[in-house]
Formats: C-alpha cells, sequence, structure tokens
C-alpha cells in the first residue's frame, strides 16, 4: 500500500476552528465546544484552536492545557503577590482556592477575557504536504507536538493532528 | 513645470469637489427639509378629511399651493442634487398639478356619450356622463334592486351637442362675462338674455330622435301615461352645491317633452346659478346638464326618509317625513310634513308628529299639476301607514350601507301603495361631536399615557410585538400592534390590526398616512410601549392619546370615527378627490420595480422617490469622492485607524491649517456617538504578540485579486453637525454607516452596509446574517444577498438615533474580522446570544431570533424608509 503523506492525511484549514488573536479564552473556549471535527465518518471534539492575525496569516496555537494555564486566577500565579515571593520565597497554597468559590468564579472570568495572543503557542515547526508520515511522527515526537500545520507552496493548507497519524499507523500495524 | 501644473489643477479640482459636495448637501438637507413640510401639508389634510376639524374651499387652495411650491423645489433639488436622470419628475409633476387643478376648478371635460341611456343601464359610475341624480337612480335600481321607476337619462353629451348645434357657448360666455355680479338686476337681464337665446333654440334633429325614441321605449316597457324631467346636474350633490337651483318638471306629455327638455337645460342659467359659477370661479361650460326622464308617480303620498337622524347620527332612528299628495310642496316648505322616527334595526314606529295638511299636489289629467284641498278629516291624518314606513327604514339602511354615508331619500307611494324611491344623495348631516358620550373611563387601569394621535378612534384587542418586517408574519387578527418605529412593511398587516402603536414617529410619516387612509386607530411616540405585555388585551384610545387595561367596547364605540358621518358635504368632497390626486400613496417599495418617476401618480409618490433617491444619491456621491485623502483632515485618536474628516458644515482644515483633527473637535453628532461606540469597545487587534508576525495561509486565498489588492484600514467620513456618512475599511470589511439626527424624527435615518471580509464565504455569510440579526433588534431592516447587508431604519427621535449609533460602533468592533471564527453554526449562535446579551438587546421575537445559517442565505425581505 502507498504510504500517505501530510498532504493526506491533514485536516484542511478551513475546517478546523480558528479565532483572531485580539479574541479572548472565553470566545476560544466556546470556538472549541461549539466545533466538531470530522474525518473519514469519525467524529472528535478539537482539541486546540488556530490563532491568526489580521490578515489571515496563522500566528500559533491554543491547546486546551495552554486555556486552563491562561484560566488560573492571578492569586493562583502567584503573579499578583511577587512581593511576598520575595519575601518568603514559597509556592502560593493550591488550598486558597477552598477558601471562597465566589471569588474563584470571579477570578476565573476575569481571566476569561483575556487575548488568547498571551497564552498562544506560537508556530515552531511546520511540515511539508509532501513529508511521509515517518517525518510526520519524527517531528511530532521530536517537539512533543500533536498538531502541526501543513504547508504548501509557501501557504498554510491544513494541520496534521496526532490521532489521524495514529489512524493511519493502526491500518497498517493490524491489517 | 509639470509637477507644479499637475499640482496645481490637482488642488483646484479638490476644491472643485468639496464645494460641490457642500452644494450636493445643502441640497440635499433642503429636499429633506421640504419634503417634512410637504407631508405635514398632507397630514394636516387629512386629518380636515377626518372631520374633526372645520375648513373652507380657500383652506383646500392654500394647502394645495403649499404642496406645490414644495414639491416644485424638492424636485428641483432632486435634479441637482442626481441630474439629469430625475428631469422626468418635473413631467410627471405638470401632470398631476394640472388634474389637481382641474378638480379646484370643478373641470371635468363633458364625456362623449350615447345621447340617452335607460335607468338600467347606469350606475354610479356613470355621473360623469349624466350627472348624480341619474347616476344614483340606476345605481338602486340595478345594484340594489331597489323599487326605483323606470325612466332614461338624456346625457350631458346631448347637452353639449344642442349647444354646439346652436352656437350659443360664445354668445352666452360673452353673456355672462358682461355681468356685473353685484347687482341682481344685472344677473337676473343675463339670465333672461340667455335663457331666450335657449328656447329660441331647436333641439338637433339626432339628439331629438334619440329622446323620442327612448320614450318610446319607456312607454313600451313602463305604459306611464306621463314622465318628470329633473335636472341632474354634473357636479351636482358632488363637487358643488347646486340644490334646488336647477329646474324640475312634473307630469310631462310626450308632445311637451322637447320643449321642456329646453326648459331644464335653460334652468342651468337662473341669476342664482349664474352668480354661483362666477363667485366660485368656475367655468360653466365645464358644468355639462344632463336630465333625468322618469316614469311619473301618481302619488297618493311624498316625502323624504334620512337614514340618520342628522343631528343625532349615532342614534337607532330613521327619520321619514311625509305629506300627501306630490313631493314638492315638502321640498318647497309650502307644507309641514308629518315626521316619523322609525327603529332601523326593528322598523318599529318609535314616535310620529303629525302635522295639518290643509292642501295637496296632485296630477293634473291634461299635464302639469295642480292644487287641491284635502278633506277635512283627512288633514290630520298620518299620510303614510306603518307597513310603508318599515319598508322605508329597511330601504334607507341598505342605501346607507352600499354608499357607506347617509342618505337624504325621496320616495313616493302611488295609490295602489306601492312605494317608488326617487333620488338618493348624500345627507348633510350637522356635526355634532357631544353627542357622542364617552364611556366613564376613571375606574380603568392605565398601562401608558402620552403619544401623539397619529389617526383618531379606538381599538381594542391582544398586544403583538413586532420589530421589523420578519416579525409581521404571526400578527393575528384584530391584534393592538406594538412596534418601535413606524416601519414601511407594516403595510401588510394594516388590514389586520385594532390599532398600532409606535415608540417613536409622527404624524408627518409615511406610514400615518397610511394608518389614517386605513382608519387604524394609531399611536405615535409612546416611548414606553414595548414595555406592555405581550398577550395582554388592552385598550388603545388614539384619540384621547391613552392605553387602558382589559377591552373596552363602549369607548371604541364612542371614537367611532365620525368622518364617515360627516364627510358627505360638499367641500368634504371636494377635499377627498383632491387627496386622491395629492396625498394618496401608490410607491411603497423602494425595493418594487414599479418604484419609479414615472409611476408617480401624486405629489406624496413625487416626494417619496425623491426623498427616497436622495438620500441614495447623496450616500453614493459620499462614497465616490476622489481625492478623499487630500482633502479631509485625518483623526488622531487612539484607535488606530486612519479616519480622514471633510466637514461639509464648515472647511476645518481651512478653519485650523492643520491636517489633523482631534477627537474633541469633532462638533458632528451622530460620528460623535458612533466614535463613542468605538472606543468603547476600544481596538484590541493592535496588541501584537511578541513573536511577530505568521505563516501565510490559504484562507486569504479565498479572496479574489482585487479584494487582496484592497486590504486596508484607511477610512473616509463626511459629516456635518446632524449628518454623517462613514466609510470604514477594516482589513478585508467594508461598512458604511449613513446617518442623519435631527430633532425632528420624521428626518432621521440610519443606514448601514457590510460588505466583505477575509474568510470563506460560508462564514462571510454567518457573519453578515449574525449582524444582521443583532440590527434587527434595534429596528432595522435588511435587504441584500450573500456577504452584503444593506440595512436601515428611520423616523428615530434624537436620541434614539444616538444610542442606536453607539450600539453600531460597538457592533462594528465586536464583529470586526469576526467571520474568521465562525467556523460553524453552532459558534455563529453562541456569538449572536453573547453580543445580544452585551449589548443588551432584546430578542426581536422569539419566533424569529435563530439566526440564519449559511446554508439559508437570506433574500431581501423588506423596503427602506
Amino acid at each position: 500500500m502507498e504510504a500517505k503523506r501530510a498532504g493526506d492525511i491533514m485536516i484542511p484549514l478551513d475546517r478546523y476552528p480558528h479565532i483572531p488573536h485580539w479574541f479572548t479564552l472565553r470566545q476560544a473556549i466556546a470556538e472549541l465546544r461549539a466545533s466538531e471535527i470530522e474525518v473519514q465518518g469519525r467524529k472528535s471534539l478539537p482539541r486546540a484552536v488556530l490563532v491568526f492575525n489580521k490578515t489571515y496569516e496563522l500566528l500559533g496555537i491554543v491547546r486546551r492545557r495552554d486555556i486552563l494555564r491562561g484560566l488560573q486566577p492571578s492569586f493562583l500565579t502567584g503573579e499578583g503577590m511577587e512581593y511576598r515571593r520575595q519575601l518568603f520565597a514559597v509556592d502560593v497554597d493550591p488550598n486558597l482556592a477552598d477558601l471562597s468559590s465566589e471569588r474563584i468564579v470571579r477570578g476565573i472570568r476575569e481571566q476569561a477575557e483575556r487575548p488568547v495572543s498571551d497564552v498562544m503557542l506560537p508556530i515552531t515547526v511546520t511540515l511539508d504536504a509532501n513529508d511521509n508520515i515517518m517525518t510526520i511522527i519524527y517531528d511530532m515526537v521530536k517537539h512533543d507536538l500533536s498538531l502541526v500545520p501543513v504547508v504548501r507552496d509557501g501557504r498554510v493548507v491544513g494541520v496534521v493532528r496526532s490521532v489521524d497519524v495514529l489512524h493511519e499507523l493502526s491500518d497498517i500495524v493490524l491489517s | 513645470m509639470r509637477w507644479f501644473r499637475h499640482a496645481f489643477l490637482a488642488g483646484r479640482s479638490d476644491a472643485e469637489g468639496l464645494s460641490a459636495l457642500q452644494e450636493r448637501f445643502a441640497n440635499f438637507l433642503a429636499l429633506l427639509e421640504r419634503n417634512n413640510q410637504v407631508l405635514a401639508v398632507i397630514a394636516d389634510m387629512e386629518e380636515k378629511s377626518q372631520g374633526e376639524h372645520l375648513f373652507d374651499a380657500n383652506y383646500i387652495r392654500a394647502s394645495v399651493a403649499d404642496m406645490r411650491a414644495g414639491v416644485i423645489e424638492i424636485i428641483d433639488r432632486m435634479i441637482a442634487l442626481g441630474g439629469d436622470p430625475y428631469r422626468p419628475l418635473r413631467d410627471r409633476f405638470a401632470a398631476i398639478d394640472q388634474d389637481v387643478e382641474a378638480l379646484l376648478e370643478g373641470k371635468r371635460p363633458i364625456p362623449a356619450d350615447d345621447y340617452t341611456i335607460p335607468f338600467d343601464q347606469l350606475g354610479r359610475d356613470r355621473a360623469g356622463s349624466v350627472g348624480g341624480k341619474n347616476a344614483q337612480l340606476g345605481e338602486m335600481k340595478v345594484r340594489l334592486g331597489l323599487p326605483v321607476p323606470d325612466g332614461f337619462a338624456i346625457t350631458a353629451w346631448a347637452y353639449k351637442r344642442f349647444i354646439d348645434a346652436n352656437d350659443l357657448q360664445a354668445r352666452i360666455t360673452a353673456c355672462i362675462h358682461s355681468v356685473d355680479v353685484k347687482r341682481f338686476d344685472d344677473l337676473q337681464r343675463v339670465s333672461d338674455e340667455i335663457r331666450a337665446m335657449i328656447a329660441e333654440s331647436l333641439v338637433p334633429a339626432d339628439v331629438a330622435l334619440a329622446v323620442q325614441g327612448s320614450y318610446s321605449d319607456l312607454v313600451e316597457r313602463a305604459g306611464p301615461r306621463s314622465v318628470s324631467l329633473r335636472s341632474s346636474a354634473l357636479g351636482e350633490d358632488t363637487l358643488f352645491s347646486f340644490a334646488g337651483q336647477y329646474g324640475s318638471f312634473l307630469n310631462v306629455r310626450a308632445g311637451d317633452l322637447l320643449d321642456v327638455y329646453r326648459a331644464v337645460l335653460a334652468s342651468k342659467f337662473t341669476p342664482q346659478a349664474i352668480y354661483y359659477f362666477l363667485s366660485h370661479d368656475l367655468s360653466e361650460s365645464e358644468l355639462g346638464m344632463s336630465v333625468s326622464c322618469v316614469s311619473m308617480v301618481d302619488a297618493a303620498a311624498s316625502g323624504v326618509v334620512y337614514s340618520r337622524d342628522p343631528v343625532r347620527p349615532d342614534g337607532d332612528d330613521v327619520i321619514v317625513s311625509a305629506i300627501p299628495g306630490l313631493g314638492k310642496y315638502l321640498v318647497d316648505g309650502t307644507l309641514t310634513p308629518d315626521l316619523f322616527r322609525v327603529s332601523r334595526t326593528t322598523g318599529a314606529v318609535r314616535q310620529a308628529s303629525l302635522a295639518v295638511k290643509p292642501v295637496r299636489l296632485v296630477l293634473r289629467p291634461d299635464g302639469g299639476t295642480r292644487e287641491e284641498p284635502v278633506p277635512p278629516d283627512e288633514q290630520r291624518r298620518a299620510s303614510v301607514g306603518e307597513g310603508v314606513l318599515e319598508q322605508l327604514a329597511r330601504h334607507a339602511v341598505a342605501i346607507e350601507a352600499h354608499y357607506r354615508r347617509p342618505q337624504d331619500i325621496e320616495w313616493a307611494v302611488d295609490h295602489d301603495g306601492r312605494l317608488f324611491l326617487l333620488q338618493t344623495r348624500p345627507l348633510r348631516v350637522v356635526r355634532a361631536r357631544t353627542a357622542a358620550v364617552l364611556p366613564d373611563v376613571a375606574a380603568c387601569e392605565v398601562v401608558t399615557r402620552g403619544g401623539i394621535t397619529v389617526s383618531p378612534g379606538a381599538g381594542t384587542g391582544v398586544v403583538h410585538h413586532a420589530r421589523s418586517t420578519e416579525d409581521l408574519a404571526g400578527v393575528p387578527f384584530g391584534a393592538v400592534l406594538v412596534t418601535p418605529t413606524p416601519f414601511p412593511g407594516l403595510i401588510a398587516v394594516m388590514d389586520r390590526v385594532s390599532a398600532l402603536l409606535t415608540e417613536v414617529g409622527g404624524v408627518a410619516s409615511h406610514m400615518a398616512t397610511l394608518a389614517r387612509e386605513c382608519r387604524i386607530p394609531t399611536l405615535a411616540g409612546v416611548g414606553d410601549a414595548s414595555a406592555i405585555s405581550a398577550g395582554e388585551v388592552v385598550t388603545v384610545d388614539a384619540t384621547g392619546a391613552v392605553v387602558y387595561k382589559g377591552a373596552i367596547p363602549a369607548l371604541v364605540e364612542a371614537r367611532r370615527p365620525e368622518s364617515e358621518l360627516f364627510e358627505d358635504t360638499v367641500i368634504f368632497n371636494l377635499l377627498d378627490r383632491v387627496l386622491e390626486r395629492v396625498a394618496s400613496l401608490n410607491l411603497l417599495h423602494p425595493s418594487d420595480p414599479d418604484f419609479t418617476a414615472e409611476r408617480c401618480q401624486t405629489f406624496h409618490d413625487l416626494t417619496r422617490f425623491a426623498h427616497q433617491r436622495a438620500m441614495e444619491e447623496m450616500f453614493s456621491k459620499a462614497k465616490t469622492l476622489e481625492h478623499k485623502e487630500r482633502l479631509g483632515v485625518k483623526l488622531e485618536s487612539e484607535i488606530p485607524l486612519d479616519v480622514y474628516i471633510l466637514c461639509i458644515d464648515r472647511d476645518a482644515s481651512a478653519a485650523t491649517g492643520r491636517r489633523t483633527v482631534s477627537e474633541d473637535e469633532i462638533i458632528s453628532e451622530p460620528m460623535k456617538a458612533f466614535w463613542a461606540g468605538v472606543k468603547q469597545e476600544g481596538w484590541v487587534s493592535q496588541a501584537l504578540p511578541a513573536n511577530g508576525g505568521g505563516l501565510m495561509s490559504v484562507l486569504a486565498t479565498h479572496l479574489s485579486s482585487t479584494q487582496q489588492d484592497t486590504f486596508s484600514e484607511s477610512s473616509f467620513a463626511i459629516l456635518s453637525r446632524e449628518y454623517m456618512v462613514l466609510s470604514l475599511r477594516m482589513g478585508y470589511h467594508f461598512t458604511t454607516i449613513e446617518a442623519l439626527c435631527t430633532p425632528e424624527s420624521s428626518k432621521n435615518y440610519i443606514r448601514v452596509q457590510h460588505k466583505g471580509g477575509g474568510a470563506s464565504l460560508d462564514r462571510r455569510v454567518r457573519r453578515v446574517a449574525l449582524i444582521m440579526n443583532l440590527l434587527s433588534r434595534l429596528g432595522f431592516e435588511h435587504r441584500g444577498k450573500g456577504d452584503f447587508l444593506d440595512s436601515a431604519v428611520s423616523y428615530l427621535d434624537a436620541r434614539t438615533s444616538l444610542e442606536t449609533l453607539t450600539l453600531l460602533g460597538r457592533i462594528t468592533m465586536l464583529t470586526k474580522q469576526l467571520d474568521m471564527a465562525l467556523s460553524n453554526d453552532r459558534i455563529a449562535q453562541w456569538y449572536q446570544q453573547d453580543f445580544a446579551k452585551k449589548l443588551g438587546l432584546a430578542s426581536p421575537s422569539g419566533a424569529t431570533a435563530s439566526a440564519r445559517t449559511a446554508s439559508q442565505p437570506y433574500e431581501p425581505s423588506g423596503p427602506f424608509f
């Protein structure tokens, strides 16, 4: 059987959720929740949102974990307590979260209004549409990525997900 | 030298461009102002036509003169604004104006027709040929199947033939012009001269043949021994009151027919009638004389029945006057008649006031009439029995229902007891406003109070809210409809609603005109109307400007427009006819193919057309102005949009010598409001992440090459204190906002166009659908296709206009490049709800809140303004 290439495995760009970089974490969450990706009859929820600038250039990716990181209230991340860190140099106790659920909710809502550009993962690796499956696996493993943009003729045309690569491999392994 | 020359020429054309624009804008504002004045005149005339106020012929003439002047200026301004394509408006104006003038002068050319027409071929549509009396006899006989004696009309065309064949017109005109109108003896002299001329003239052979032929036919059909000949003048009982001025001849024998015909024609020239022509500036030659030739009823009793009590028109009574013998003695006041009040509903006699009738007029066996004494035992007896009275009441109610106005009907009963109707005409009832007793509403709970009475009356029904045309499909029959603005789509439900409430608007809108035409009780400017709960039953007292909780049928009845009862007098009739030619609106939807200059049929159509086109011309001229960047001054703002501003009130750059202007220096109210909304949301896309540039993507290849060329953030605004047109270019999006905000709501409007985007078409369409939904909540109506959306709202008051503009500024920022994110309908729905909540916009209505999706592209939904 003919080995598939990145251009065959990828999800075309317009079928993956994306968002302008000035949109908020809240809007990114809404995108994730409202989107569904269907590949060869297999449905899945997207794990990331692509981030573009106003001239439709791809800037980066916001993954679930990036959103979670961005949502932590500032009193938990400690960023608002720099002076304490200098005085006592201790980590902030996560049990602080138990003190007030109201405060937590308020804190998360505040953080959700941050732009996605604050937490997005810049694009460092791209694949060429002609790259074969081994190249894809190599890049994914080496850079610890589960989603890599695919470029053809100098333009991003889609993204390859690790789940789709695995699906390709499973055909080879199980057949 | 060459560059200098180029710069010089460019500078000159810049200045010309600016002054041309300023001139256009001045024309535009003047046109709007005039449009308002004309609409105000129309509104006033329509109000008068509803019978609430007194007026005279001079009022009508003065109003028409005001309107003419206004329409002439509107057309001049329109041509100045839009050029030659609008010249046909002048031809249309001339044609309409000629008709209106003809109406005011009472001019109606005598139509060519047969010389005689039997009654069974007549209806009221033939009044122009046979006069009102003949036409209504035909109408009653043929359409209503009522007992009318057989007969025929001798048409006005026969009269014209008579005058022409004898060369009378020039001589008559000369005589009339020689008269000293202030001297009755001179009038009498002229009258005698003209009548002598007519008496000496011969009835042309063809007319004589037609009259005698019709008479023979009549004798064959009905076998009368004799006929009556009465005038049925054109215009009599309709435009001008000639009642009682023309001749009537009873019991005419065959041999006298033509002589009597001439005598009836001559009666057109009594001294009173000549005085009337001259004092009313009428051209007598245009007023034809038709004659009614009716089988003579040998009357045992005669009289008149009024279908309403003229001073208590809301009562249940039909009023019958009756005398023994022929009716002439009743009409000329010789006898005091018996008076009967008969119930309209049951036909029972409620009251009888019997008079003493010592004499009566009867037919002479050899022709003509004679008076004879009434035997003493009959003098105090009722002239007619209850059976006849019951029949009269029934006929009167039927005729009133047919003509939709109270009637004054002549009747006679022959010696065999058979009833005949001899004439019907509108009953001129006395205005009796106090007759309508208002119910006591003190105990009724008031829902809201205030607003402007656009169309009087009261209506009750279930409250139904509609924000735009899309919401109208579900309006139930008899609803009280509540809308934010008097938007044009409302025409569609005018036949269904029992009352109309609008939050804004006034008496001069196009919709107000339609509401009055359709007699829908309408209140405008009810600020808190939107707070009335849907489904609640209320009673809208449009006349009193109060909305009550619950149904109050007595109030609805009491407020029932009295116009139906009072509009029948001569002067009302003239006003109605003039209104039909000046105030009816035939051009309704700008999107109709018929919305053209050539289709304008009234002054109102002309103003409507010019108003619409002027806005469009201003909009397109402003958008396509060249050298905008050089002409304008740049706005200094924290928002990184290059906005070049051109002030048409004053030359801002000349005043300051600067090339920039600060936000505080903007004096345009609409621009200030819009910009406040822009700043409230802020410009976030400038904060680029530290790592800078991104990867070119195929998304941009969705765009055509020309679109790629036009990525721009350079925008342009033309502003005055009350006006703005702003062309916003934000990336691949084009948004144009035009607004006029003045203290007069009827001038105000906001128009927004959205187009473009960088994402695929389905995403762009989702964005436009989302914007459309948000704008609908603000009362906008839309048209457009694909990713193009054209939305407008009008008649907002100044404050609401500015609030709407601020919201538009926010929506513009919120939806900037939103298409990128709208990968599916679910996410589009989420954004729509999220934005609506953020902006504090209620759903337009439960049924239509769902977003249109990319798979269901919308069609143009309705007209603008």
